[in-house]
Parts: structure tokens; sequence; C-alpha cells
């Protein structure tokens, strides 16, 4: 991205901006987005809420290409009983199951900084929406069971239909290039005192840690965008 | 892809993670001395200049700690 690109240029007329840092295997994270816009539509604020997503990565010391499953992986990195993986997993997918969202409890498991890189690389080349709309998308089919982020062709899909070339994508997603945004990112969460995610930014402003319950999502949104009303003399 | 402006972490009032026992207590925004580093490239949303280094303000403040704290995934990758 060129400095150029770097200056505000443009006012965006949505009332609030929320900046969410989240990862693709990150099961709070898809609970926390999916409450996120549960509240947003329940605020009457569709179309006044700019969600932006940003890099974090949970273990960045997964393998890249897969071969593990997330039963598997937990068991070996925290040494924890398959049978306590199971249970947190059965308990997530009953918090999804209430808010309507579907919750595969057994998934494959990998390095997810490939996936960061070909978001930072759609981000340069195309904004945030675009980039964002390509992660949402591989998180929400992850967790629904419906695909498989650490196989190239589906990211490469998804970058495609996102607006980024190919070759571009597969760069991104098999090279180096965009490694320094995707931890340039992972810095400035923790820079904001964030020691895990969903960690979310409203306005630029607020920081809320975790998944909110989607009542205290609804109260943050109701409040900023009071507050941004009046700021822009439209209270 | 990168967002936010530079912005500086204030002191949080106390913890109000007392989220279910599933939450992972990720400190809201508690480090005094945090300073954000990343640069502006969002080809997307401009933000006002004034956003620049403007001090950060714990959600639970704004809600008057009305909210319990959020569950999340740790940096160390449990999620329980």
């Amino acid at each position: 991205m060129t400095a150029a690109q770097d200056a505000p240029t443009a006012t965006d007329a949505r009332l609030i901006t929320v900046d969410v840092w989240t990862d693709v295997v990150c099961p709070w994270c898809y609970i926390g987005e999916s409450r996120l816009q549960d509240a947003i539509e329940a605020e009457g604020l569709g179309g006044q809420v700019h969600v932006r997503a940003h890099s974090f990565e949970l273990d960045p010391t997964s393998p890249v290409g897969g071969g593990q499953d997330n039963i598997e992986h937990l068991v070996r990195a925290k040494g924890l009983p398959a049978e306590q993986v199971r249970q947190m997993e059965a308990q997530i997918k009953t918090m999804a199951e209430e808010i309507g969202r579907e919750y595969s409890t057994e998934r494959p498991m990998a390095n997810t900084r490939g996936v960061h890189r070909v978001m930072q690389a759609i981000g340069e080349a195309h904004g945030a929406d675009a980039a964002t709309g390509f992660f949402l998308a591989l998180q929400r089919g992850y967790f629904t069971g419906s695909l498989n982020p650490f196989e190239a062709d589906v990211v490469v899909s998804h970058a495609v239909a996102a607006g980024l070339d190919e070759q571009a994508a597969r760069e991104a997603l098999e090279g180096g290039s965009h490694d320094e945004k995707v931890e340039a990112e992972v810095r400035e969460a923790a820079s904001m005192g964030a020691r895990g995610v969903p960690f979310f930014l409203f306005n630029d402003k607020y920081t809320a840690p975790g998944a909110l319950p989607l009542d205290g999502f609804r109260q943050a949104l109701r409040q900023i965008a009071d507050e941004a009303r009046a700021e822009r003399g439209q209270a | 892809m990168s967002g936010p402006a530079q912005r500086t972490a204030q002191a949080a009032p106390a913890a109000d993670a007392t989220a279910p026992d599933v939450a992972v207590e990720a400190d809201d925004a508690g480090a005094d001395d945090a300073t954000g580093a990343a640069s502006a490239v969002d080809t997307s949303v401009a933000r006002a200049p004034s956003a620049a280094a403007r001090p950060l303000t714990s959600l639970s403040s704004l809600l008057g700690g009305a909210v319990a704290g959020g569950q999340a995934c740790d940096a160390d990758g449990n999620c329980d």
C-alpha cells in the first residue's frame, strides 16, 4: 500500500467502526462476531456499523498444512485430555446454537498465518471491506464445517471472489509476502492490552476484550451510536 | 490491511471480566504505558485526524461496569 493510500481521503458516513482482532480458528471470535452482527440488527444499526477484521494468531507454532484436527491439536499442545477438549467444544456448540449458529465441534487445525497473509494482501489491494468479507467467510465456513481454510484452493478461490488476482493470492498464501503486516497487527493488539481474541475496538476509542454477551454488544452499540450522533450534531 | 491510528491505552478500572467459566480474562486495555504502533493503511475508511493518538477507554468504563467481560481465546491458544 502506498503512502497516498494510507492517507484519509474520504469520510465514512457510518456511525460506528468496529475493529476486531481475530483468528480463523478462534471459536469465541466466531461467536463474538455472530453476536455483534445480531446486536447490530437488533439495534437497527444495519448499514451504520463498519466491521474491520485484523490479524491475530492464536498459535503461530501450529504446523503449516494441517494433518491434525482441533481435538488432537489441543491434546498435544496443551496436554489436555481429549474428553475435556470435547466437553469444551460441546459447551461452545451449545452457545452457538443459542444464537442460531451452526458449530462443528471437530475441525481441521493448522497454522493460520497463510490465511492472514492473504487477508492482508486483499486489504492492500481492495480495502478493509473486501479483506474482512474474505476472512469472515472463511471463519464462518470453518466453524460450520462447510470448508477447510487450510486447503490452498479454498483460500485462493475465496480470495479471488474478494477481488484478488489468483497469482497474488497464491503468492501471499504460500510465499512470505505480507508477513510484516500480519505481525504489525498482532503487535498493535498487544499494544492495546489484548491478551487474546476476539478483541474489539469501537470507534478507535473503546476497547473490549472477548466475545461480549448479546446484551453487552447492544448496550455498547447504542451508547456509542448516541455519542457519535452527538459529535456529528445529529443528536 | 491495517486500521486504527496510533493510540494510547488508558488504565482500565477494575477488571470486569466476570464472565462464565469459559472466560479468559483478557485485560481490558489495562496497560498504562501501551502505545499503538501500527500505521493506518486502510483504503476504505478515513479517520478524522484527531483520531491519531486518541487515548483508549475500556468499554466497561463507558457502560459503567454493567457488562460482564467477554469470552476469549488467549494468546496461548486456550479457549476454555
